[in-house]
């Protein structure tokens, strides 16, 4: 199981690195037609369109290393004041509701896409995009935030049976704002 | 119905479950409990269209523009110029820290990275010039939430994608309250310094020659700033396009000073993408969320219900107002705008208020939420990047004149709505 999670820790960097880029490219085509509407009179057809695309697919395929990064926004308030052992109940449970709400999107996304397929949609646009092929890439990327959040709550479990309650809350525990102080210090350092 | 919505959000939030996930899954027991058929099997179709808006694109280059600014040092050399700049004012070094997290947060919206490159700078000013160690403190956390008023912030993105209200007018009207706020609170540390002298720190002098030469560090956050809000005000952007102007700005500044390399872009990237995709997932869950509460009429019901209570529009906003202040005390703000704004936002419109008007008096009550203990994230951020062990005791004081200089503020907003033009 553990080695599981490592081998989704190496994949779902990838991705987040692919979405930001994705990302990243449409910024620069963004910059290109708004200079060329601007002095040569000319627009490019569609950017927006598929900035659109991209925004729901980076978001789809970087939540898993978003959710393996523990950047979960949670309320914590009562979180902070329990003792680490209920606090790690609540850490499983966060993960158990993480998982159920990635069910939630990964059928409906499977939703979309597949009656795009069938009835054979397209985008309302000059383009008329087949809506399957964006969408199909967007279930994907819940597809795989599901199994990612499957791992972690399994793994959450065996834990919690064990008693290992510390290795929960590495494995999901909110992260405190002098983690992530601590992080934003570190990367800084090594970079500047 | 009402009451076990609220009752089950409260539960959950309290239980500490992701907020994206306690939108979905109140979502889902909501559509369960009261509708007739099944609302969920339509929801597809809600976020895909949500999750494909151009208007959201905005998000993640705003991001990755603060990212970018941040990870190559601009941010660092800007507060050493405005310290040349703003040292001779009673307080010192204490307008730099609101002005440069201000320029800071305007271009990156989001108040922890603010806090760990303008505070870890800052902080050890406090013993070299034997500031006042809660006022100092009070200044950092404060300066940090001006990003949400001045643009580009990403809470208004967020406001005006759930309220339907423009993005580039919400940007514009956020100018000139942000500036005022920005001089209110340099008059509050002005009048903090003049009445206890000793809270000051030690003046250092600074000579013209200096203060020219540091003049290219202030430049960068400008121009970027500039060209992002420039490009709006000309007409020639919209707000997603004057977002990728930036990011293109930071990217060249980045390459020509030399920072910016391979793995400076990769962390970028991956810092933007984990921000990104959580907020877009609150942001999905909130647009499921609301898709359930009109099906299911509690919308309409409460909007009824309030019309019902007979309040003029004034009582009907501080009302508002108040409810406000009091869950910011409580609540991370962005879960306190997707959970409340598309319920409220129509009862304001409806009592006559401008959307736009709104807006800006919703980011002056976020940015109190900010900074108001128990649950104020500034507050800690200050208090985590302080090397003296302190209680966070000092931060609160510290914070407390700025927390009445907004309050002015919003009642300033609400007395003279001209302000926010």
């Amino acid at each position: 199981m553990k080695k599981w999670l490592l081998r989704l820790e190496t994949i779902s960097d990838y991705f987040a690195r692919i979405g930001g880029g994705m990302l990243l490219l449409c910024a620069l085509s963004i910059v290109v037609e708004v200079l060329l509407r601007k002095f040569a009179n000319y627009s490019i057809e569609g950017i927006d369109e598929y900035a659109g695309y991209a925004l729901s697919i980076g978001v789809a395929v970087s939540l898993p290393y978003a959710v393996l990064k523990r950047a979960n926004i949670r309320v914590d308030a009562v979180y902070n004041l329990l003792s680490e052992k209920s606090s790690a109940i609540l850490d499983w449970l966060s993960a158990l509701s993480m998982a159920l709400f990635a069910g939630f999107l990964v059928y409906s996304s499977y939703d979309v896409f597949s009656s795009s397929l069938r009835f054979d949609a397209t985008s309302n646009t000059p383009l008329s995009t087949p809506l399957w092929i964006p969408q199909a890439i967007w279930f994907f990327g819940f597809a795989l935030f599901l199994i990612t959040s499957l791992v972690i709550s399994l793994l959450a479990t065996f834990y919690l049976c064990k008693g290992k309650m510390v290795e929960i809350k590495e494995l999901v525990g909110g992260k405190s704002i002098q983690d992530e102080l601590e992080e934003e210090i570190q990367n800084k350092n090594r970079l500047i | 119905m009402l009451l076990v919505s609220i009752l089950l959000l409260v539960v959950l939030l309290i239980l500490s479950i992701p907020v994206a996930a306690t939108l979905g899954i109140l979502g889902l027991s909501l559509d369960a409990l009261y509708s007739s058929f099944p609302l969920y099997k339509a929801a597809g179709d809600v976020l895909w269209s949500a999750s494909n808006d151009f208007i959201l694109v905005a998000i993640p280059l705003f991001i990755l523009l603060g990212e970018l600014m941040l990870r190559s040092g601009i941010a660092e050399r800007m507060y050493g110029a405005m310290s040349h700049w703003l040292s001779w004012l009673p307080g010192g070094l204490m307008h730099s820290n609101i002005g440069a997290s201000a320029l800071f947060a305007a271009t990156s919206g989001s108040s922890v990275a603010t806090a760990a490159t303008i505070g870890t700078v800052a902080e050890p000013q406090i013993a070299r010039h034997k500031y006042n160690r809660p006022l100092f403190l009070g200044t950092l956390a404060v300066g940090g939430t001006l990003g949400i008023l001045i643009p580009p912030s990403i809470n208004m993105i967020v406001y005006g994608v759930l309220t339907d209200t423009s993005i580039p007018k919400l940007y514009l009207a956020g100018i000139l309250p942000g500036l005022i706020l920005a001089l209110l609170f340099s008059v509050t540390i002005i009048i903090a310094c003049v009445w206890k002298p000793q809270w000051d720190g030690d003046k250092t002098k600074t000579t013209w020659k200096e203060k020219f030469s540091s003049l290219k560090d202030l430049l960068p956050p400008l121009f970027i700033f500039s060209v992002v809000i420039l490009s709006i005000y000309l007409g020639w952007a919209t707000a997603t396009e004057s977002a990728a102007l930036g990011v293109l700005c930071a990217l060249l500044l980045s390459l020509s000073n030399g920072s910016l390399t391979w793995s400076v872009l990769m962390s970028a990237l991956e810092g933007t993408m984990r921000t990104t995709a959580m907020v877009v997932l609150i942001i999905l869950g909130a647009y499921f969320l609301n898709f359930i509460l009109a099906g299911i009429g509690l919308t309409a019901t409460l909007t009824t219900f309030i019309s019902g209570l007979g309040l003029t529009p004034l009582e009907t906003l501080l009302a508002i107002v108040v409810f406000y202040v009091v869950l910011g005390f409580f609540m991370e703000t962005l879960t306190l705008m997707v959970t409340t704004v598309p319920i409220i936002a129509p009862i304001v419109f409806q009592a006559g208020y401008d959307p736009v008007w709104f807006g800006i008096l919703l980011m002056l009550l976020i940015e109190t939420a900010l900074i108001t203990p128990p649950i104020g994230l500034n507050l800690y951020v200050v208090q985590g990047i302080r090397q003296d062990g302190g209680s966070l005791n000092d931060v609160i004081v510290g914070s407390l004149p700025f927390v009445l200089v907004l309050f002015l503020m919003i009642a300033l907003v609400i007395i003279f709505p001209g302000i926010v033009i």
